[in-house]
């Protein structure tokens, strides 16, 4: 049983680190997380992107740039287009964060303190619509990565911290958030 | 892997989910005061079970009930020295069902379960980082067993129950009984206490003696062959208490209660619990390096010494 345990956890772990980057601002300095929401199509704060411009980097160190296609900061969400051909980044899997039961196991992967896609584990506190709230250890870096359930689904954007608990921006919003753009984004 | 295939861990945390949600509906929120946030269990229709030090006021205490509902509380019966309280309200709650838990183990998953001011159910998750035996707490209170998970203890959390992961309620946690971490009274002592609660009442023995723990020098443990190695010094008498009235004066040295053996002051408060109050016991002594025996009844402590 603990061997079965541990491996679900490793291996949910590894998909959700598979599907999430670092950002970068556009001179490449400053770093938050980013989650691959579609091919190419980076979910992140509005906190971590605050440029027209971003640089996107792989946990295997592939750096490229990125073009900021819509943010609000009032909701603290950003989306970016990451620029040139496909990068073959497994894109998530979303669940509505609206079905969460408080204790649902999540977890949160991002690269808290200079950790490239570190993994950190805990509870559902609960869900009041504007927030997921849980009982996981973030620190500065986790912002925009993402916030997922046992298997792996994201159900949220980890997004600040307060008196210790963990706040994501339920998968949702960020549906509503993306609503307005194309399925295929293309600019000229 | 399938993102939707069932896993191990999947499992666990419907099983975590399935507990939460079990106990949810028999946590509540404690509104008794202005500074502390608290959560309570029900244990039957009209009855919660919370911790005393939450309890700043003993009248105008609130529930929040599962669906944010308000309903008015009073006090049964509270009991500093173990940190427990016990509370009645009109309203119908639903009580926690005693699933038995099985052995305790360090490295166990436990969860701690507490309700909002907003009434939304919170949770807590660790692992049992700690157990040992018996322990008296800094007010003189029994606790069966020295119980502490590792977990985020949030506010609100006082009060509320700690479920294994199966849901079983293991004890009611507590900020109140040490400054450096939170920690859980175990099940047993909390039926014990809640048990005494409510036919009437804690009633702690009392002798009206301050006390300092003292060796007993070789010699006069020869002379009078004495089982004991240390003993308790008389520092005060509480004028006309019950050792002033059985003739017990500053200097004295108690050397034993009826059955009880008195090393030190933890040895004394132990002979003076359970049903001591109003029993006359012989009290053994020494005085100026004689051996005595004094008659002493045991009265009730008076609410106000601490």
């Amino acid at each position: 049983m603990t061997t079965d345990l541990d491996g679900a956890f490793a291996a949910v772990a590894e998909r959700v680190r598979a599907s999430t980057v670092c950002v970068h601002d556009a001179r490449g300095r400053g770093s938050g997380s980013g989650i691959v929401w579609r091919e190419n199509l980076i979910v992140t704060n509005a906190h971590v992107a605050r440029g027209e411009r971003a640089i996107v980097e792989t946990r295997d160190g592939r750096r490229r740039r990125a073009i900021v296609l819509k943010r609000d900061p009032s909701r603290d969400l950003a989306v970016l287009e990451i620029e040139g051909d496909n990068l073959g980044l497994a894109p998530v899997t979303i669940r509505d964060a609206d079905d969460l039961r408080p204790g649902e196991l999540v977890l949160a992967v991002g690269n808290p303190l200079g950790l490239v896609g570190a993994v950190s584990a805990g509870l559902v506190q609960r869900c009041n619509g504007r927030w997921v709230v849980a009982d996981v250890r973030l620190a500065p870096g986790n912002s925009g990565g993402p916030l997922a359930d046992a298997a792996g689904r994201v159900v949220g954007v980890n997004s600040l911290i307060a008196r210790g608990l963990a706040l994501a921006i339920p998968s949702g919003a960020v549906a509503d958030f993306l609503g307005t753009l194309g399925r295929h984004v293309t600019r000229a | 892997m399938n993102s939707t295939a069932p896993n191990a861990l999947l499992e666990l945390s419907n099983d975590l989910a399935a507990a939460v949600e079990r106990i949810s509906p028999s946590v509540v929120y404690v509104d008794a005061s202005a500074r502390r946030d608290a959560s309570g269990l029900a244990l039957d229709e009209h009855t919660v079970v919370t911790v005393d030090h939450v309890l700043d006021r003993d009248e105008d205490i609130e529930l929040i009930l599962p669906g944010n509902a308000r309903c008015s509380a009073e006090v049964i019966g509270r009991d500093p020295t173990t940190d427990l309280a016990l509370l009645r309200s009109d309203a119908s709650l639903k009580p926690a069902l005693h699933a038995a838990a099985g052995e305790l183990k360090i490295g166990h998953i436990v969860l701690a379960a507490a309700r909002d001011e907003d009434g939304a159910p919170a949770a807590s998750l660790g692992v049992l980082s700690a157990l040992d035996g018996a322990w008296r707490t800094w007010r003189g209170g029994e606790i069966d067993r020295f119980v502490r998970p590792d977990l985020s203890m949030y506010p609100a959390f006082s009060g509320g129950p700690l479920i294994d992961a199966g849901g079983a309620v293991l004890g009611i946690n507590t900020w109140g009984l040490s400054r450096r971490t939170a920690l859980t009274i175990p099940l047993s002592t909390v039926e014990r206490v809640v048990a005494q609660l409510r036919s009437g009442g804690i009633r702690r023995g009392y002798l009206g003696v301050a006390m300092q723990t003292v060796r007993i020098p070789d010699a006069l443990r020869i002379q009078h062959d004495l089982k004991n190695e240390s003993a308790v010094i008389v520092v005060d008498v509480a004028s006309g208490g019950p050792a002033d009235r059985a003739g017990v004066v500053l200097g004295d040295v108690l050397l034993g209660l009826g059955q009880h053996a008195i090393e030190d002051a933890d040895d004394l408060q132990r002979a003076l619990a359970g049903d001591a109050v109003g029993t006359t016991r012989p009290l053994r002594i020494l005085r100026a390096g004689t051996l005595r025996e004094l008659s002493v009844t045991v009265a009730e402590r008076p609410a106000d010494d601490d």
